[in-house]
């Protein structure tokens, strides 16, 4: 089993490729957009085939005051199986952020210790403010709805064009910011800022899908925090709340001590994955 | 006999929160938000696009 996870992992890009692909493939969007998508996909892209869960979260609680119950179920049972798995291998916006640090520049390495941000605007944009004012906050200043949503129907829509305003070369801005930072930081949006990602990792650890490291053999030379996208040491926490399950490390290892298994009832099987 | 223990507890809370998620999913759906997702995705969000 642990070959098959190597196997997959060597090939992530290819399942962001169709990921990205799947959940903007327009044709069935007039009955799929009824179902959350697994990722922080803009249902505004004239594209889209699934529904935002931010924006449908947003929409239900704050313009309808009704509990979400169906969304957050989906998102429930995605985290509750793979925890933050969505993020690193479905995420379109995720894979922009890989491709954007790919651009040969000085990076910047970030520790993690003010990820909790990522927390406030859940609670503050996703549910607190939407409520109050009956308005989708969050996706006013989604920058992945500006490059999903906002940039393709200004450059198809001659009509959407006409009505571009002060408020739109706002959220360009914020776009353009994250791009920045994504040239210099690994993920930053993940890391600091997103609400989907949110709700998803304190699911980490209760996962189905759980990530090992076999004490005996590694070696702490530190190569998976190297690699990782969220800047996580894998041997003292592997089921870290960062983490996005990318499995990077499990492909990188030079011991090739992390292993991927599903949760159990006893601690031999789950080693065994 | 601790880290096993805690594998335990785990496996438990895994097992109630897919159970907690599909009983939601069941709830929501009952009380039509499907239609309530589908309605509001269809219709272009101008918030979205940065139209006010």
């Amino acid at each position: 089993m642990q070959r098959f996870w190597y196997w997959l992992a060597k090939r992530r890009v290819i399942v962001q490729v169709l990921s990205a692909i799947g959940l903007n493939s327009y044709v069935t969007q007039a009955v799929t957009k009824g179902l959350p998508c697994p990722a922080l996909n803009c249902y505004a892209c004239p594209a889209a085939s699934l529904a935002c869960p931010i924006g449908s979260i947003q929409h239900i609680a704050g313009a309808r005051h009704q509990v979400p119950f169906y969304v957050l179920g989906v998102v429930g049972l995605i985290g509750a199986l793979i925890g933050r798995g969505s993020c690193g291998w479905l995420c379109p916006f995720g894979w922009v952020q890989e491709l954007v640090y790919k651009i040969p520049i000085p990076k910047l390495r970030l520790p993690n210790r003010f990820n909790w941000t990522r927390y406030v605007v859940l609670v503050v944009l996703v549910f607190v403010i939407p409520i109050i004012t009956r308005e989708t906050w969050f996706c006013k200043l989604c920058p992945a709805g500006t490059l999903e949503g906002g940039i393709p129907w200004v450059i198809i829509s001659t009509d959407i064009r006409q009505m571009v305003g002060a408020f739109y070369w706002l959220k360009l801005s914020i776009l353009g910011g994250f791009l920045a930072w994504m040239s210099v930081t690994r993920r930053p949006f993940c890391r600091w800022v997103c609400p989907l990602g949110a709700l998803w990792a304190p699911l980490n650890k209760a996962s189905a899908m759980r990530l090992s490291v076999d004490e005996d053999t590694c070696i702490r030379c530190n190569r998976c925090q190297e690699i990782c996208p969220v800047n996580i040491r894998v041997y003292e926490n592997p089921n870290d709340n960062a983490c996005i399950r990318c499995l990077a490390c499990v492909r990188e290892c030079p011991q090739s001590c992390i292993t991927v298994g599903a949760i159990s009832w006893s601690l031999e099987t789950d080693r065994a994955g | 006999m601790e880290m096993i223990g805690r594998d335990k507890l785990l496996f438990a809370v895994n097992r109630v929160l897919i159970v907690l998620a599909v009983a939601a999913i069941l709830a929501g759906l009952y009380w039509n938000e499907w239609n309530a997702v589908l309605n509001n995705a269809r219709i272009l969000c101008l918030s979205c696009i940065g139209i006010e």
